[in-house]
């Protein structure tokens, strides 16, 4: 992570000695007509940067993310759980937007909402602020082993910088509290209910958006959840209480 | 402004990277295991178990607590401590007495094993005689009320803060099992001991365990270890390179190049059985098959230290669990099955059909209460595993139909089997 | 579980096939229903190339090491020599994708317990999914240190591979789940050869395995269409 992080850095400095020149970018804009063309104020395909698609339009991605679990839960068993990524936003004004996500792993589902409102701040710098609320539910029938389901609501307000590294490039960072709300435990006929709203833990997000093949653009990012419970991993009835760490791969076409 | 992103964004990775923490949670007290109980002689022992209301140190333990005593044998020498349970984030107390002290004064560390919060107690036992708090001297007098009270702190830092119990009621008696699981508790709560060494089986009494279950498995060599995970791994072992099955290497080379990570020697069974009995007040052990294999040299040690247990009048079972259809084909292997007991983990059907006494189905499948009480009626003992949910034990304790339970945490189950009225 | 889990990474990447087929096919026939200027414009998107690199150079293990405290007269050796084997997909965009494969000595050290030697020898070999980006895509030629110039991240598997010589031979190995980041510059020497010096991390997180590489790449692209 070091070396990437100095990486980063010194690519920068890099970068800024080549702005010293005369400005090659500005000047070698590709014509219309060509397949690099992009017209003047077009927005990129993007989900994580925090940029209000226009008022009535939707935007969409599809992908994955996959979530290393930690060895404080799954001990010996180091596994990448995928899950099925689907996100939908929609424009409401200029800046403020409605943002919906559901991942699924078939035998667990969360469904959240939320909105979002998001301004340009300079010409590549983006900023945005959001609040989404979260329902994921679970459910185990496997005999002798699981007759178990829960499910539970969580809020996630959150504040994100987004980036124009280059034309084709953008950037976003995205910091998240996890607050949870209500948490709801049943095996066989015998339930328990959490009720008390507590601080879970808290998320960043490096996204990377970009095209891929094509006109298809992509999402490539890693969040690093430091939270104390984890909905896909209900199932294994986390009694800790102490923030454990939950890196995700985070892979979704736009489409 | 572009290498400034980078630079943010370095410093983002930077400061989360540095906000992980390594949790540990080392003991704060070093115990002096004077053999002996000193000034708290069995009168006074036996006097202080109970249910305790809890007055200052609620917000930190809970309302009330349980006082329980424990002992570890060393050859001829007995050692004797004081556990005490509380209902808050599975939180415990292991305290000895001070044999300098001229009063009933115990000293040691509280621990809550959900997370890591811990510090040194130091307390004092007295009576409440006409309101007035004296020194106990063993006699309690009509309407005297004991009262344990003292200073508590945080981490190794000197107890700065009050703690009083005041004694409510005896301790529930209804016979229950609360069976301890990989000998004592997982090395993941950062217990003192490392889960599955012999270190862990002397600490399980005072953990609140009566009993203990054991991971079994076999080196290349055919020694029954204990050990649980399928490969040799950093969350039970220290780095030495090792990797792969257990069963790949022998008992010299894990001997000789293994330490757990806490640093004990990965133990053999009859080294554990050894310690169970010359060691502690176990009555119950659990020898959880994890091989695949011939279950005939588990069973001759089970019937070695069986034997063993009746010539030192030790109340000890040990049984063998079988947790799959493949343990359940090693034990119908056996030439011979006469005294060994069995547990079976698997439906009501199976088990009853192998002639199991115990069966132990897994808590995620609920209460299961008919089935549950036709085993009981049948005959059988029935223990849930394993279950470490604070609330779900509390409502498991409660329900009054499982004869115990194995979990990681012990100190709660003890805690919410001891209150029970 | 296992089962469970394979089926739903299965049903991911069908899915995200299909819906990129998909996506493609009806781009196509809008290009098609749009007038031939646009269909022009598709067909010029291109070229999409397989980059085939193959390299070798030192490692070095940089993480900390246990040996046993009972080996007396240790020796431990932290130097290695890795071998990669990388193929990756450039599309017509900057961000490319491949899978990287390859084996590295982790570190090994040899004491003695009594008179009698142990040895042990620990190594991994990577399978990772993992993407790549030049710094510059638009603008500037090859001949620019930026294009030159590309960083590589990936995720996957590492198995861990052990053998101890003490008492007998044990070779064991154990999966890890990892990852690895890289830097590399890329000189070209014909239309289709390449050779790269790369900077690279890797880490088995579950085994606490962790080696830095520099490595001298051929770098070959056998197809671009």
């Amino acid at each position: 992570m070091w070396v990437v992080c100095l990486l980063f850095v010194s690519t920068s400095a890099d970068a800024q000695r080549e702005r010293q020149r005369p400005d090659l970018r500005e000047r070698r804009v590709f014509p219309p007509g060509h397949p690099r063309y992009v017209p003047p104020d077009t927005q990129q395909p993007e989900i994580y940067f925090p940029q209000a698609p226009v008022p009535g339009k939707w935007r969409r991605s599809i992908g994955a993310v996959f979530t290393t679990t930690p060895p404080e839960l799954t001990e010996e068993v180091r596994v990448s759980v995928p899950a099925i990524d689907f996100n939908i936003q929609r424009g409401l004004t200029k800046h403020l937007y409605f943002a919906g996500r559901i991942q699924t792993q078939v035998v667990q589902s969360n469904l959240g909402i939320g909105l979002r409102w998001a301004t340009q701040v300079s010409k590549r710098t983006f900023i945005g602020a959001g609040y989404d609320l979260n329902g994921w539910f679970g459910a185990l029938q496997i005999k002798d082993v699981f007759n178990s389901q829960a499910y539970g609501v969580q809020t996630f307000p959150s504040l994100s910088v987004g980036y124009r590294l280059t034309r084709d490039v953008q950037l976003s960072v995205r910091t998240e509290a996890i607050l949870d709300l209500y948490y709801r435990s049943q095996v066989g006929n015998l339930a328990v209910v959490y009720d008390q709203r507590r601080i879970n833990g808290v998320a960043f997000t490096v996204v990377l958006e970009q095209p891929f093949y094509d006109n298809k653009h992509v999402s490539l990012g890693l969040r690093a959840a430091y939270s104390n419970f984890n909905w896909q991993l209900w199932s294994l009835y986390d009694t800790f209480d102490r923030n454990l760490f939950y890196p995700q791969l985070i892979f979704g076409f736009i489409l | 402004m572009k290498s400034s992103v980078y630079i943010l964004l370095g410093l983002l990775l930077i400061g989360f990277e540095s906000c992980r923490k390594d949790y540990e949670a080392p003991v704060p007290y070093t115990f002096t295991n004077t053999p002996g109980s000193g000034r708290f002689v069995a009168s006074v022992r036996q006097t202080m178990e109970g249910v305790y209301g809890v007055t200052d140190g609620v917000g930190q333990f809970g309302d009330q607590v349980a006082l329980k005593w424990t002992y570890v044998l060393n050859g001829a020498d007995t050692t004797h401590y004081l556990s005490i349970f509380t209902g808050v984030d599975v939180g415990y107390f292991n305290l000895e007495g001070d044999p300098k002290a001229d009063n009933l004064v115990l000293n040691g560390y509280w621990r809550k094993l959900v997370n890591t919060s811990t510090g040194l107690v130091r307390l004092t036992v007295r009576t409440k005689h006409n309101g007035v708090l004296e020194p106990y001297t063993g006699r309690l007098a009509t309407g005297d009320t004991l009262v344990v009270d003292g200073l508590y702190g945080e981490n190794s830092g000197t107890p700065t803060q009050k703690l009083t119990l005041t004694y409510r009621r005896p301790l529930n008696q209804r016979p229950f099992s609360i069976l301890a699981h990989r000998s004592g508790g997982r090395t993941s709560d950062l217990l003192p001991a490392s889960e599955n060494s012999l270190e862990i089986i002397k600490l399980a009494s005072r953990l609140g365990a009566t009993g203990i279950e054991i991971d079994v498995r076999y080196t290349k060599d055919g020694v029954p270890i204990l050990y649980h995970d399928n490969t040799l791994n950093l969350r039970l072992i220290q780095k030495s390179g090792l990797t792969g099955p257990i069963e790949a290497y022998t008992y010299q080379q894990l001997n000789t190049l293994v330490r757990l990570v806490n640093g004990e020697k990965i133990p053999t069974l009859e080294e554990a059985l050894e310690t169970v009995i010359n060691n502690t007040s176990l009555n119950f052990v659990w020898l959880d098959t994890k091989y695949i294999g011939p279950m005939d040299k588990v069973q001759a040690i089970q019937q070695k230290y069986r034997q063993k247990a009746i010539l030192s009048r030790r109340d000890l079972r040990i049984i063998i669990g079988l947790p799959s259809t493949d343990a359940v084909a090693s034990y119908q292997a056996l030439a011979d099955k006469e005294n060994t007991p069995i547990l079976c983990e698997l439906d009501t059907a199976t088990t009853l059909g192998l002639g199991a006494r115990i069966w132990a189905p897994r808590w995620t499948l609920g209460p299961q209460t008919q089935e549950v009480l036709a085993m009981k009626a049948a005959g059988l003992t029935v223990f849930v595993w394993t279950l470490d949910e604070p609330k779900f034990i509390q409502e498991f304790v409660s329900q009054n139909n499982f004869d115990g339970i194995l979990s990681n945490y012990s100190p709660i189950v003890a805690y919410y089997h001891y209150v029970e009225q | 579980m296992k089962v469970h889990l394979s089926i739903i990474v299965w049903m991911v990447c069908l899915f995200a096939g299909n819906v990129t087929i998909l996506a493609q096919s009806l781009e196509q026939q809008l290009s098609n229903q749009t007038g031939p200027d646009s269909v022009k414009v598709v067909s010029k998107r291109g070229p999409y190339t397989i980059v085939v690199s193959a390299g070798s150079g030192l490692s070095y293990y940089s993480t900390h090491l246990g040996v046993p405290a009972s080996l007396e007269q240790t020796h431990v050796s932290r130097f290695g020599v890795p071998a990669t084997l990388r193929a990756m997909w450039y599309p017509d965009h900057r961000l490319r994708m491949g899978l990287e494969t390859g084996w590295t000595t982790m570190y090994s050290y040899r004491g003695l317990v009594g008179n009698e030697t142990a040895h042990m020898y620990v190594s991994v070999v990577p399978v990772l999914l993992v993407f790549s980006m030049p710094l510059a895509w638009l603008s500037g030629t090859e001949r620019s240190i930026a294009r030159r110039l590309s960083i590589t991240g990936g995720t996957g598997i590492y198995i861990n591979h052990s053998r101890l010589d003490y008492a007998g031979t044990v070779m064991a190995n154990t999966n890890s789940l990892g990852w690895m980041a890289a830097a590399s510059y890329t000189y070209p020497i014909s239309r289709r050869v390449r050779v790269a010096g790369e900077l690279k991390w890797y880490d088995a997180v579950a085994a606490e395995n962790a080696a830095f590489t520099a490595e001298v790449q051929f770098v070959w692209r056998p197809f671009s269409w």
